[in-house]
């Protein structure tokens, strides 16, 4: 059972997709970086740069940021607002550089997309590691006639629902300013 | 003898206690008036999360809820409407964009289950992940995988019996089929021959999915030292599925060396294959004794209802 747990937990973070038809290029895209071809400490730090752009053009941050809050959004000024999405911007794109550059030559298959709304899409993979297959699934929302990643659900567990209950269990007994103190620590500011 | 009435006391303790009847989903919308608390004082607050029953701590927070429902609705519009249009815009509320409603465990005990968390922590940084970096060590990826394969294997009678009493018989006769297969061919189930070679893939059941697919609630989030997050029904459910397992036959008696090594190989040997994981989460996450939980009730809810 721990196992499961263990399982998921990893990858969480592993997330690399996009829109339809958006997706499986950016995918592939974020691939190669994983395969290392660049050595050293400075061929890492260019491997994660590249990573750092292609998730930049995949993920909505502001997007992820604010459902995450969730209608704690509305009771942060303006400056906390804009705090905790740079803060949740910079723990999102450490974790995905870590996960993506800890994981190598996995295949990804994107099998259905599912519309949800009229803006909103689940686009279905699954990523094939050595011992098991494991579905990812996307959730993609236009904007701007552009279609970015807004959520991710592993195996059930969605992404955004997870740090949505860790940050409203955090704002049930604190003021909002704790909640963007902890991400600062957090993120090392 | 004593497992048998271990057995009875527990489900004696799941049927009977009203605290464990199924709690239905809280949409996200009427979780507004939780923030409300924080005008009220954080000991509000705080009691509606750590109520010593679920049931009453449930009642107490819907209430609340349905109290507060009324004049809350109004007011997040009109806060939002005081603070100066900026780029980002408002948020929707969830019916605008459809999410999953968010799924909740009730955490009564939770000084116990932190206490549990902590030890587990300690216990994995100084016990599972060092002795699993030098198995890892010492012991090749092929023959892991090999114990992998035993020990799946041998928890071929626990898929079979779940699958069958959750009503899907087919699932029951593929994972009896590929037992056979694996122990025959597979010599002993060191080989996956079946979903190698037959693609058999089974279908994974365990009891407290069982119990959960018979619309059971999981009770109370509990976390249990050495083996992780669980609840109640779960946690029930891992006891009727040892009962399966021959590795708990080994030796005379319920805990003895042999069998106690026997599952602390199996959890090494897995543990191997997912090193850095646990590491991952904690770095990601913002509280990771509560996303921990989270992980859990929202795996353990799409198991249950989509598997």
């Amino acid at each position: 059972m721990s196992d499961d747990i263990h399982h998921i937990n990893g990858t969480i973070p592993c997330f690399c997709g996009g829109g339809p038809g958006h997706c499986e290029n950016e995918c592939e895209q974020c691939s190669p970086c994983a395969q290392g071809s660049h050595k050293g400490k400075s061929g890492k730090k260019i491997e994660e740069q590249k990573i750092e752009d292609a998730a930049d053009n995949l993920f909505d941050y502001v997007e992820l940021s604010k459902r995450t809050l969730g209608l704690n959004w509305n009771k942060l000024s303006m400056e906390q607002g804009k705090e905790s999405i740079e803060l949740f911007e910079t723990l999102l794109r450490s974790t995905y550089i870590d996960s993506i550059t800890g994981y190598t030559n996995e295949k990804v298959n994107f099998a259905k997309r599912v519309p949800l709304t009229d803006t909103t899409v689940e686009v279905q993979s699954a990523v094939l590691t050595s011992s098991d297959q494991i579905p990812i699934n996307y959730r993609v929302v236009k904007k701007d006639n552009e279609w970015r990643v807004y959520d991710v659900v592993i195996e059930g567990v969605s992404l955004i629902s997870n740090y949505r209950t860790q940050s409203r269990e955090i704002l049930a007994n604190n003021p909002p300013q704790v909640l963007i103190d902890t991400l600062r620590k957090k993120v090392g500011k | 003898m004593e497992l048998s009435v271990a057995l009875l006391l527990a489900a004696c303790f799941l049927f009977f206690c009203p605290v464990l009847h199924a709690e239905p989903e809280v949409p996200e919308d009427i979780n507004i008036p939780i923030h409300g608390l924080q005008s009220t004082g954080t000991t509000t607050g705080e009691s509606l999360f750590t109520a010593s029953g679920g049931e009453a701590g449930i009642i107490s927070l819907r209430s609340l809820e349905a109290a507060q429902v009324g004049p809350r609705q109004a007011a997040p519009a009109a806060a939002a409407s005081l603070r100066p249009p900026d780029e980002y815009g408002d948020v929707g509320t969830e019916e605008e964009v459809p999410a999953k409603p968010q799924v909740r465990i009730t955490d009564p005990v939770r000084p116990f289950n932190v206490a549990m968390y902590h030890f587990n922590d300690k216990l994995y940084f100084w016990a599972y992940k060092p002795v699993s970096i030098g198995y890892n060590y010492v012991v090749p990826g092929e023959i892991r995988g090999l114990f992998s394969n035993f020990y799946d294997n041998l928890k071929a009678p626990v898929r079979m019996v779940n699958n069958l009493v959750q009503g899907k018989p087919g699932h029951a006769g593929e994972e009896l089929a590929k037992f056979l297969i694996n122990s025959t061919v597979g010599v002993g189930g060191l080989r996956n021959c079946a979903e190698e070679c037959f693609g058999l893939k089974g279908r994974a059941a365990d009891f407290g999915q069982t119990l959960g697919k018979w619309s059971l609630g999981p009770g109370f989030y509990l976390v249990l030292p050495f083996l992780g997050p669980s609840s109640v029904r779960d946690g029930f459910g891992l006891l009727v599925d040892c009962t399966l397992r021959p590795q708990t036959y080994f030796g005379t008696e319920f805990f003895n060396y042999e069998n106690v090594g026997l599952f602390a190989h199996e959890r090494i040997n897995s543990a191997s294959f997912h090193l850095g994981e646990y590491e991952m989460l904690k770095k990601a996450s913002i509280d990771p004794y509560v996303a921990m939980r989270d992980i859990y009730i929202q795996y353990r809810k799409n198991l249950i209802e989509t598997r």
